[in-house]
């Protein structure tokens, strides 16, 4: 820590602590002249002395792979060409697993100097990332086990068979394995998006396995043939099962033209898992069912599901125009709130407000004013340009005025450049005298001054200007801030660079603006992919029901529960950031599928009876039983994860649980009662 | 008789053994107080041109002129900038005293000030002039503060060398050179250390290589020398010192050395 000064016709460059204080006194003297330093200010103490930093910087590039060299080597390939060795490298930035490290170290240090009275807290961009990483992948872990056990016991509930139970288990886990093994295989890791893969997976699969095990045993406890009973189900279902895969496919896919990567992997990995359960589902589960030994069980009479289910049939029937009345209240509502739902984008609050790591930040920020940077670089364009003394002084104003920053959402804590360097050197300079802490007007001292700061031996010159002089960066520090807060902030500070340093090179960079334009592709490319399904699905619909009346028609009860998962999001205050806007595409897809089941169904039911109330009874019988069961198993599932840390985490839970509910809501009422009134009007061939 | 026989036997091996280890480490340290004490000349007079070169490629140039003389068992030294332009006679003065406990005087002049500033220079492992050299590399070590050891027998551009490990022995002189230990390759023929590793104690290294050297009179001085910073495998930065218009033993005059001297530029 530097601390540059004149005594006398002596020019001291040394650091603050050069020698540790022994006495009180010594101590006293010291944080006197610290308490006083602009430049310490907010960076390394706080207003009132209480709190300092230690700013640990990372390495930017990665040494991962990188061996130990025997001296004999040393002495050969150390003395090599550099120019050749440089050019050879790719330079990697530093990785997540060297990153996790580092911080575990840290950890461990500060583990044995802290107490209560000298409390220390680790924040900083390194430590927020590899804390959500942690805490999100323990999180999905453990919900991942558990939801497989709540399907596990709601299987057997319901089908009172192993079989049933172990066999949807063995198609859900081939899947899983395949579509991890292929990230594998492809060398793609598992980042936050991707992390959704295995519950969407399970969702689907479960859903596919489930439709065909209750219409298998239905039929089999009945007539008590298991050739017949199974081709029965695949006549009966296996098209529709087939349709809902690829158009869950196809809704999970096209996040696969995203610009952001992680989305792009989701979109591929997940189709491609869809559809490896599609095939399982098809093939392997009825084949261990052909060969497995099984008992009809014969029902002695209707079960209790099933005469709900012959209950329900009659509603949208018998008041079909309440029940549409009713719904499009509920979709105006809906769309109201959903209208009302914010984009944020604050990873900080998605961990509990009393995690170490968000505590840390909201303390160090709260005190220092500030962890998080934006970074401007400008580029001159030639060699020494910046020891041009007009230059330094457009940059010294401009720090300064960028320090005054404040609006309603945030605020500059500091800015660090050049200009400060080159004032304490000049202070320093002219016997400590306050009024020389400028910039001087003559481009010789300003570079004699630098040629005397780079003899220091400080090495504070490499973080604000390039060896050459010709680019300076300017390191602005904030708070942690809410991606989409922080708009106002880096379009201000863009805007003024650009006016300040007219016809120079300005770039603007740092963990805010990386953020911040992370965030926007996110949304910008999701929104694109959602439209994209959107169309695809409804041809899809078109194709499947075998008319275009049907597929829009169709389109209303797939749309409707996503409306609805945005007024759960907007009821319980949460945002509409990168991680809720992925929930849309396991939405879309569950969603769907309910509706290809009733609907495909319902117009074979009623092309055969001609009869609306019978079909519509004998759809809710068999497929609607099978959307009940799959329903329920699901919503339990995902409802769990209420029970977990990271906040993120626990809105995922609610919003898809709260989805799938909605979608057999909709499928059981809306999609009816729209089916009675097309079947009135004709439109159904 | 046996008895005694033996006991003789058991002195001579033993004396046999004990001076073929002495042995050993005195050649190391024999081979450094050769190094040390080779002949360097009472003054030098020379251009330098030091290129440092970033880790881009990117190359800056500077001109001096230094002077050195030797006070005894002291040192001193002026140089001044010729180029770039808008450092010229920015100059330094320093006096490098051989007595541990005594810290070396550098005075700067700036000419754009007018005024000669007093720098301390109590941390010698800074860069000088922002160079991957040191205040320190610029100074002899003093042999008493390192072990050493003889790791093996090598070549480098053809001559035959002793490549030999320095360790720092105590505390002070590692903060003081920033150097956990230094791997040297010396010349058998002439004892100059033609090539060195120095691993800092940040976890870097510094690779220094005399890549041109002539002998004028018995002594050796060097033409061209290069310093690389690296980390890893990585090059962080390197600096080239080129010699020229080398005068050897010249008459120079202490008021070279003054203050007064520097301010007056070249």
């Amino acid at each position: 820590m530097r601390n540059t000064r004149g005594e006398g016709d002596k020019l001291i460059t040394d650091d603050l602590l050069e020698s540790f204080p022994k006495t009180q006194a010594e101590a006293d003297a010291i944080k006197k002249q610290a308490l006083a330093s602009h430049f310490y200010k907010d960076l390394f103490i706080n207003q009132k002395g209480d709190m300092t930093t230690l700013i640990i910087e990372t390495d930017a590039y990665s040494h991962e792979g990188e061996q130990e060299v025997s001296v004999e080597d040393e002495f050969s390939d150390g003395f090599e060409d550099s120019a050749t060795q440089n050019s050879v490298e790719k330079k990697a930035f530093l990785s997540d697993a060297e990153n996790h490290e580092l911080l575990e170290v840290v950890k461990e240090i500060v583990a044995k100097y802290k107490s209560d009275d000298f409390k220390i807290y680790i924040a900083g961009s390194p430590a927020v990332n590899n804390e959500l990483k942690a805490q999100m992948k323990s999180d999905m872990q453990k919900f991942m086990r558990i939801t497989f056990l709540i399907i596990l016991v709601f299987l057997f509930v319901v089908f009172r068979r192993l079989s049933a139970v172990f066999y949807s288990l063995l198609v859900i886990l081939l899947s899983l394995v395949a579509t991890i093994g292929a990230m594998a295989w492809s060398g793609t890791a598992f980042k936050l998006p991707t992390q959704i893969v295995p519950s969407l997976l399970l969702a689907v699969s479960v859903g596919a396995t489930v439709h065909i095990l209750s219409i298998f045993f239905d039929k089999f406890n009945t007539t008590g043939d298991k050739k017949e009973a199974l081709s029965y189900t695949l006549g009966h279902s296996g098209l529709a099962i087939a349709m809902t895969s690829l158009t869950t496919a196809i809704g999970v896919g096209s996040f696969a033209g995203s610009a952001v990567a992680p989305i792009s992997d989701l979109g591929i990995f997940a189709s491609l898992g869809v559809l490896i359960s599609l095939v399982l589902t098809l093939t392997l589960l009825p084949a261990l069912l052909t060969i497995t030994k099984l008992k009809p069980k014969v029902k002695k009479e209707a079960g209790q599901l099933d005469l709900l289910m012959k209950k329900l049939a009659l509603i949208p029937v018998e008041h079909t125009k309440k029940v549409l009345l009713g719904s499009f209240v509920v979709v105006l509502l809906s769309f109201v709130a959903a209208s009302q739902v914010r984009l944020s984008h604050n990873p900080l609050k998605w961990f509990q407000p009393d995690t170490p790591t968000r505590v840390a930040t909201e303390v160090i920020d709260a005190k220092m004013n500030g962890t998080v940077t934006i970074e401007v670089v400008v580029d001159t364009g030639k060699v020494n340009g910046w020891q041009d003394p007009v230059l330094l002084s457009k940059l010294n104003a401009f720090s300064a005025k960028i320090e005054q920053y404040q609006d309603e959402f945030t605020h500059v804590g500091k800015v660090v450049s050049l200009a400060t360097i080159t004032k304490e050197t000049n202070r320093a300079l002219h016997e400590n005298k306050e009024e020389f802490y400028t910039i001087p007007k003559e481009q010789n001292l300003v570079s004699q001054e630098l040629l005397l700061f780079e003899n220091s031996g400080s090495d504070d010159l490499e973080d604000v200007v390039d060896s050459q002089f010709s680019k300076a960066r300017i390191t602005i520090k904030l708070p942690w801030t809410d991606s989409i807060k922080a708009v106002k902030v880096l379009s201000y500070i863009q805007d003024e660079s650009t006016k300040t340093f007219a016809n120079l090179k300005v770039e603007t960079t740092g963990m805010i603006p990386l953020l911040i334009n992370t965030f926007s592709q996110a949304v910008h490319s999701s929104a694109f992919s959602y439209l994209m399904a959107g169309i695809a699905i409804t041809f899809m619909m078109m194709l499947i029901l075998g008319s275009v009346h049907m597929g829009l028609i169709s389109m209303i009860p797939n749309l409707v529960p996503i409306i609805m998962g945005l007024l759960v999001m907007y009821v319980g205050k949460m945002p509409l950031d990168m991680f809720t806007l992925l929930i849309g595409s396991i939405a879309i897809g569950l969603a769907v599928d309910d509706t290809i089941h009733f609907m495909h169904n319902f117009k074979r039911y009623y092309l055969e009876s001609g009869d609306a109330k019978i079909a519509m009874e004998q759809t809710f019988y068999t497929t609607g039983k099978a959307m009940v069961i799959t329903t329920l198993v699901l919503a339990l599932g995902f409802f769990a994860y209420i029970a977990a840390n990271m906040i993120s985490v626990q809105n995922f839970g609610i919003i898809t649980g709260s989805v799938i509910v909605f979608a057999l809501l909709s499928d059981l009422l809306l999609a009816p009662a729209l089916m009675v009134v097309a079947a009135k009007r004709g439109w159904i061939k | 008789m046996k008895a005694k026989k033996i006991l003789f036997l058991l002195g001579v091996g033993a004396t046999l053994l004990t001076s073929n280890l002495m042995a050993g480490e005195m050649d190391a340290r024999a081979i450094m107080e050769k190094v040390d004490a080779r002949d360097d000349g009472q003054t030098l007079e020379e251009d330098m041109m030091m290129l440092l070169i970033d880790k881009n490629g990117a190359e800056r140039k500077r001109d001096l002129k230094t002077y050195s003389k030797d006070k005894g068992e002291d040192e001193q030294k002026t140089m001044f900038f010729k180029s770039p332009a808008d450092v010229k006679n920015t100059a330094f003065l320093t006096y490098d005293y051989d007595d541990a406990s005594k810290d070396d005087d550098q005075w700067l002049y700036l000419p754009a000030l007018k005024k000669v500033k007093r720098i301390p220079s109590a941390d010698k492992s800074s860069s000088f002039m922002g160079s991957d050299f040191s205040y320190f590399d610029m100074t002899n070590r003093d042999l008493d503060d390192y072990e050493f050891k003889i790791l093996k027998e090598t070549k480098v551009r053809g001559h035959d060398a002793w490549m030999i490990e320095s360790t720092p022995n105590n505390q002070k002189v590692i903060e003081e050179s920033g150097y956990t230990k230094t791997i040297a390759i010396v010349r058998k023929d002439n004892f100059v250390v033609v090539r060195a590793i120095n691993f800092l104690t940040n976890g870097k290294k510094k690779y220094l290589d005399l890549t041109q050297i002539h002998e004028e009179n018995g002594i050796w001085l060097i033409d061209e020398m290069s310093m690389t910073t690296k980390k890893g495998k990585r090059t962080l930065h390197k600096t080239v010192l080129t010699f020229s218009n080398i005068s050897l033993n010249g008459e120079i005059d202490d008021s070279v050395f003054t203050t007064r001297r520097i301010e007056k530029g070249l």
